[in-house]
């Protein structure tokens, strides 16, 4: 199957993700999982300011949750939370 | 691939697992004592890091490999162990989310670094489809053992590299590595070894469970 040459992708250039890179999963780089307990939680957005991979999900309804398939368990979130309210767990002890 | 099959059958390949820069130590560190080990013993050996894993950054998935054989080795030109004989966990995580048993052989074993039970980790070990070619699910706790066990965090590229081989929990895991397959005898391992208790004591605990 032949290309014209203009439609043949740059090396080495991964297409822009818009919400997630299937090409660069880190999920498996985490060891410690990042849970918030929602009593705590105050929904300040601090976490979601300070995540380094945009992996932490902000909504009305169900506050803070995160995106485990990229969440690499830096654990910055929980560093950063003035009210104590994420905590890590090691990652084996979920099934999922 | 299959060249390194078919050109030596008779070549035994592990392959260490472990965490980029806070790990990656202590898996160089069992490849290597395994595989001087060997050659102390009169077998042909190389020991060598994934090269496409480079470089590693903090708690990536990174590999070391080890390859022993009693004949020379004619396999020089592939990087990686392409069918291991031994898959060895230097973090028990690595167990979820890795295809740690890709193109294993049959009879393969393997060994994880972990307080919990063998049976609560199988179920995460992937792909499903090779699971019946394991022959054992062995579990060490190297973490906690022995006086002076620890853990370095010498990276695999340019940090400082001072501590001798096998010093911290990658003695331990070797020791647990040679009882569970019998690749090298427990004395050359003590003998090439920083610490020579992590090694005894990581032979002594090794919990071993059979499958299939």
């Amino acid at each position: 199957m032949s290309k014209v040459y203009k439609q043949v992708p740059f090396a080495a250039i991964v297409p822009s993700p818009t919400v997630a890179n299937e090409g660069m999963v880190t999920g498996n780089w985490r060891y410690l999982r990042p849970v918030v307990d929602k009593a705590e939680c105050t929904q300040c957005k601090t976490c979601w300011v300070f995540c380094p991979d945009a992996c932490v999900n902000m909504s009305a309804d169900e506050g803070v949750s995160f995106n485990l398939k990229y969440c690499k368990g830096c654990g910055v979130c929980s560093n950063v939370c003035p009210v104590g309210a994420i905590s890590r767990v090691p990652e084996l002890d979920f099934e999922e | 691939m299959t060249l390194a099959v078919a050109i030596d059958a008779k070549m035994q390949e592990v392959t260490v697992w472990t965490r980029g820069v806070t790990l990656a130590k202590e898996a160089r560190d069992t490849a290597t004592l395994l595989a001087k080990a060997g050659k102390q013993e009169g077998k042909y050996v190389q020991s060598f890091d994934n090269y496409v894993d480079l470089p590693d950054r903090i708690g990536v998935p990174v590999k070391s490999y080890a390859r022993l054989s009693p004949e020379p080795i004619e396999t020089y030109y592939e990087y990686e162990n392409y069918h291991p004989d031994v898959v060895v966990l230097a973090e028990e995580t690595l167990v979820k989310g890795n295809d740690i048993l890709k193109g294993a052989k049959p009879g393969c074993v393997v060994v994880i670094n972990t307080a919990r039970k063998p049976e609560t980790l199988i179920k995460w070990i992937s792909p499903k489809a090779e699971l019946p070619k394991v022959k054992a699910l062995a579990c060490i706790d190297a973490n906690v053992l022995g006086a002076g066990v620890m853990l370095t965090f010498d990276g695999t590229e340019g940090a400082g590299d001072d501590t001798k081989i096998g010093a911290g929990v990658g003695a331990a895991i070797a020791g647990a590595v040679a009882k569970v397959t019998g690749f090298v005898k427990l004395e050359s391992l003590v003998d090439i070894a920083e610490n020579k208790t992590a090694v005894r004591q990581g032979w002594e605990n090794v919990s071993i469970m059979p499958l299939g």
